[in-house]
């Protein structure tokens, strides 16, 4: 039998050669994949704001300008904002204008979309990196200590919470904060934002509790999760029990083959979340007075800024996308059965 | 050899189940105790209000405002308009529990049908629905349902439509994989080999096989439905005062949140039940119908 | 080594515990190969019992098992899946989840110098794990952690044992890339396992078996997942180290015919329990349990009539949580009779074959082991075409 396997042609092993690797390596096709499919959702997400938007009943110039307001006036504005041109017509200018880097001008403050945008990315930006980090630095912990004896009191214990805590809104949760923190302890502020500007600790000192309030459910879906794939893989897979047979400790078997597994999954997951949570920010950044990109939506959504509500609807829409698009990238760096290729 | 191979490998099964050190009875109390607690939140919030003789939840008297918990005749007390807590509560989850279970029956039935559609038809028509579901799936469901929300002004039935059109996405996409792993079953193939008209294939033999797993996801679906429900009335642009919902609620408490935190507390421990109790039922009959 | 507590290891000729109350010796096949035959086993099992249980209900997987693996040989363990073959070995390894429970004895080690595997803390066992025993998995795509590089699991394996820096590590993986004959393995090294064909991977997996330099390997199925010419590769690599590592090898595997070519001796189980204990030679000249008869049946052979119906073992494997009184193969069983109802002793009625039956067949396996020289011969030739090269 051994005498066939010589005899046999051996298959020619494409992809692996050093030099060919960047050209046609899978990691470029894939990325280059990705950009092309998230054009036409961006698109699509564009396209969409445009027509739910369309569909308010009334007048938006005649609103803003109130019942006093001139025939003349209000077609005036209507004219300013392109209001009496046709849908795809103002589609098209909208987007001739974003992709040369002009959003438009809200129609209540009179101020560029860039450079309110300016003024508040950063709020946002801060508040949504730091749920994360703060989420997955203690999710990561705890679900180590708890999948490493499943069934134990710390697994109960943190399931518990978790459990509880998936549960729980996030607006009921920054209230519940507000009210013990600010309110019966008072030792940090209730609502507003210190920027930057003034400090690192009096910055970070307003966004402890805007940061819990969104932390806590992501920590507690996060611990779940990888609590779940790792006992899942500590159970079931058959590298843990290769890495088992071969004498290691328990604490690197699970860091080392079961931790590294779940970890593509998890960046997955946090892909994913992304999306949700910087659209989880119009209600915290309401809630605590944030002046970030969430806030504006909604002051738009009130003022019946279609302007502002339609760039920012897209805006938060294509965070998602691109994040998503991150991740996969992310993902396929990371991963070498993708980074060199795969059978 | 496949002779051996192919006989029932009961210790394996034996083993897989083991590795899960579970008792029956928690298994039992996982699945029965969420789900009647489920039957108990349906049946107080819909007949609680019928049955107990409770008082109306809006137009309440201004000078019955703020009374404290067991007062005559208002077993939780009253907020500052003077409606009954307790009332407020049974009818704002009446609303929440409509909305929820109609925007879930929607997802369900269209959700359901377009991705179980899609994946058995295949091709092109299957890339373009798909195509068109990530653009949905793109937005953030809160700033979708806000914009439509927004769009169609306040009311129950706007909330629902708006909601339904961040659930229809998810569910399609669970549809659409079930039924991609259904089609290369031999049943399938044998049914489609008899001839077997698609509609027939579809109802017969797809839906009652991917049905188990969309209802659990339904069920969890039903919490987060209930969740953001609340975040639009919270936010003023679900369902529109004075109908109390538990969104409007909590925001009406937390403006005197710290002189009467009770307003808040009552609205967000129904909500925390409600949505655990459907996570949980969930949870069980996923796990039961995955055959964990 | 220190770890090695030196136990009771004047014990060996206590009475057997099994219920059966067989004779006091335990199994031993007569070797056949003359020369090693006054060596001392290195592993003695005896009365080994492991069961599951799972909310009030208990399997019964294995059933007190004794057998005897001498150093630089290669005992087969066969049966169909949920004989207990692989959780009896698992059982040695401590590798089983929590609700098993295991008894009896199982000594690695000449007498007086043994370890006592069962009823060790799984802290002592991972001191052991990889060091005394290592292990060979079934499938080497699923086995070896598709994260890392193959270096960095060989050295994992390397270092859980010895403190080595990191340079030294690296050279002794290496070195056993080269010794289970991986090709190029100095490039090998840097690559993950998707990058490998399946029976390179497998062979890295017995590297890293090899890293601790195990007293006992045990394979299990290792070669089941692999094609038929990789199948053998892989054997004559497993033969070819014991004998040269002076090892010894447990193989599991539910084909006849794999054990026929390689193994020394051959132990089959049925329903957790050992039913027939030979050297290969004695079992092939003449199998007498019906169950071995029907394994051997199950495999297709080249006197088979084409289109003919392959004979299958009717019935069902016993359940194993309620196994019946008497011979578990009863009911499948063409000899079977009325004192089936009381079980057959595993008993060694002819010297150095034992076997578990009131009415044996006895047949003269078809496809007989080559002898002896013309296996040599063969795994001469397979030495030679050690390469890979041709799986994908």
């Amino acid at each position: 039998m051994s005498v066939a396997s010589g005899l046999l042609p051996t298959r020619p092993r494409t992809g692996f050669g050093r030099l060919g690797r960047a050209a046609g390596s899978p990691l470029v096709r894939l990325i280059v994949k990705r950009v092309l499919l998230a054009i036409p959702i961006l698109l699509g997400v564009s396209v969409l704001t445009f027509w739910v938007l369309s569909l308010i009943p009334g007048d938006p110039a005649r609103a803003m300008l109130g019942m006093n307001a001139t025939d003349a006036q209000v077609e005036a504005l209507r004219h300013e904002y392109h209001l009496d041109e046709s849908g795809p017509q103002r589609y098209l200018d909208w987007l001739t204008g974003a992709l040369h880097g002009d959003l438009g001008t809200s129609m209540v403050s009179s101020q560029t979309m860039s450079s309110m945008l300016a003024d508040r990315w950063a709020v946002t930006f801060e508040l949504v990196a730091l749920a994360f980090i703060v989420s997955l630095a203690a999710a990561v912990p705890v679900a180590l200590l708890a999948a490493r004896w499943p069934g134990g009191v710390f697994d109960r214990i943190s399931m518990l919470c978790s459990v509880t805590g998936l549960a729980v809104a996030n607006y009921v949760l920054a209230l519940l904060l507000v009210l013990v923190f600010a309110v019966e302890v008072n030792v940090l502020p209730a609502i507003g934002y210190v920027g930057l500007g003034q400090g690192l600790g009096p910055n970070l000192k307003s966004m402890v509790l805007p940061t819990l309030a969104m932390a806590i459910p992501l920590f507690c879906f996060y611990t779940r999760f990888l609590r779940g794939d790792l006992v899942d893989q500590m159970q079931s897979e058959d590298y843990v029990d290769t890495a088992r047979a071969k004498g290691i400790g328990p604490w690197r078997v699970l860091w080392m083959h079961a931790f590294r597994n779940s970890s593509f999954g998890m960046i997955t997951i946090v892909g994913l979340n992304i999306g949700t949570l910087v659209g989880g920010t119009v209600i915290i950044e309401q809630i605590f007075a944030l002046p970030g990109l969430g806030q504006l939506l909604l002051q738009g959504i009130n003022t019946r800024d279609t302007v502002v509500v339609q760039d920012l609807v897209i805006i938060f829409a294509a965070i998602a996308v691109f994040a998503n698009l991150l991740v996969d990238v992310l993902y396929a760096v990371l991963d070498p059965r993708i980074r060199y290729g795969s059978h | 050899m496949a002779v051996i191979d192919a006989s029932s490998a009961q210790l394996e099964t034996a083993l897989a189940a083991t590795t899960r050190p579970r008792g029956r009875w928690r298994v039992w109390v996982r699945t029965w105790v969420p789900a009647g607690m489920v039957v108990f939140i349906l049946a107080i919030c819909f007949l609680g209000p019928v049955v107990l003789p409770i008082a109306k939840p809006t137009g309440g008297d201004v000078l019955e405002s703020g009374l404290s918990p067991f007062s005559s005749g208002h077993l939780l007390g009253t907020d500052s308009n003077g409606n009954d807590i307790l009332s407020r509560l049974l009818y704002g989850g009446r609303a929440s529990l409509e909305v929820g279970i109609t925007v879930n029956l929607i997802g369900l039935v269209i959700g359901g049908g377009i991705g179980a559609i899609s994946a058995y038809v295949g091709g092109i028509v299957d890339t373009l629905i798909m195509r068109g579901l990530d653009v949905l799936i793109a937005f953030p469901s809160l700033v979708l349902t806000l914009a439509v929300a927004q769009s169609l002004g306040p009311s129950k039935r706007n909330t629902i439509f708006a909601l339904a059109f961040f659930s229809i996405p998810a569910v399609a996409r669970i549809a659409r994989s079930s039924t991609l792993r259904l089609r290369e079953m031999p049943f399938m193939q044998a049914a489609q080999l008899c001839g077997s008209p698609w509609w027939r294939i579809l109802l017969r033999h797809i839906t009652p096989n991917i049905g188990p797993q969309l209802i659990s996801f339904a069920a969890l679906g039903m919490g987060i439905v209930i969740v953001t429900e609340g975040a639009l009335s919270f936010l003023g642009l679900g369902i529109p005062p004075p109908a109390p919902s538990w969104g409007n609620m909590i925001f009406d408490g937390q403006q005197s949140m710290s002189a009467t935190p009770m307003e808040v507390v009552w609205p967000s421990v129904a909500l925390l039940i409600t949505v655990l109790s459907f996570n949980q039922l969930g949870e069980s009959l996923r796990a039961r119908w995955s055959g964990r | 080594m220190n770890v090695h507590e030196t136990l009771d290891g004047a014990t060996l000729d206590r009475p057997d515990r099994s219920a059966v109350g067989m004779p006091g010796d335990r199994p031993r096949a007569r070797r056949t190969n003359g020369g090693s035959s006054a060596e001392e086993p290195i592993l003695t099992v005896s009365d080994l019992r492991v069961t599951f249980s799972r909310a009030g209900r208990t399997v019964y997987a294995v059933n007190g098992l004794s057998y005897e693996v001498r150093p630089g040989s290669m005992l087969a363990i066969i049966g169909e899946s949920g004989s207990g073959k692989s959780v009896s070995t698992r059982a040695l390894m401590g590798l089983l989840p929590p609700s098993a429970t295991v008894t009896g004895s199982a000594r690695l080690g000449r007498p007086g110098d043994d370890i006592e595997l069962v009823g060790r803390s799984e802290k002592e066992m991972r001191k052991l794990r990889g060091c005394d025993v290592a292990m060979v998995f079934q499938d080497p795509t699923r086995s070896l952690n598709p994260t890392m590089k193959i270096g960095a699991q060989i050295v994992e394996a390397i270092k859980a044992h010895r403190d080595l820096d990191k340079r030294a590590a690296r050279e002794r993986a290496v070195e056993l890339l080269k010794l289970v004959r991986l090709p190029a393995a100095e490039r090998r090294f840097h690559e993950y396992p998707h990058q490998l064909s399946g029976g390179m991977r497998q062979r890295v997996m017995i590297a890293i078996a090899l890293a601790g330099d195990p007293r006992l390997l045990i394979a299990d199925e290792a070669t089941t997942a692999l094609d038929v010419t990789t199948q053998a590769q892989i054997m004559e690599l497993l033969v070819d180290l014991q004998k040269r590592l002076g090892m010894a090898v447990i193989m599991i595997s539910h084909d006849l015919g794999l054990a026929a070519s390689y193994a020394e001796e051959v132990l089959v189980m049925y329903a957790g329990r050992a039913v027939e204990y030979a050297s290969t030679t004695d079992l092939f000249a003449h199998m007498r349990m019906p169950y071995t008869c029907a394994l051997l049946g199950a495999i297709p052979q080249l006197s088979t009539q084409a289109h003919s119906q392959l004979p299958v073992i009717g019935g069902q494997p016993p359940d194993l949580s309620a196994l019946p009184t008497g011979c578990a193969f009863r009911p499948r069983c063409a000899n079977a009779a009325d004192d089936c109802a009381e079980r057959p002793p595993l008993a060694e009625h002819e010297p150095g074959h034992w076997f578990a039956c009131w009415h044996p067949a006895d047949r003269r396996a078809a496809v007989a082991t080559p002898p002896a020289d013309q296996r040599a011969d063969q795994r001469a030739a397979a030495t030679d075409h050690r390469t890979d090269g041709g799986e994908a």
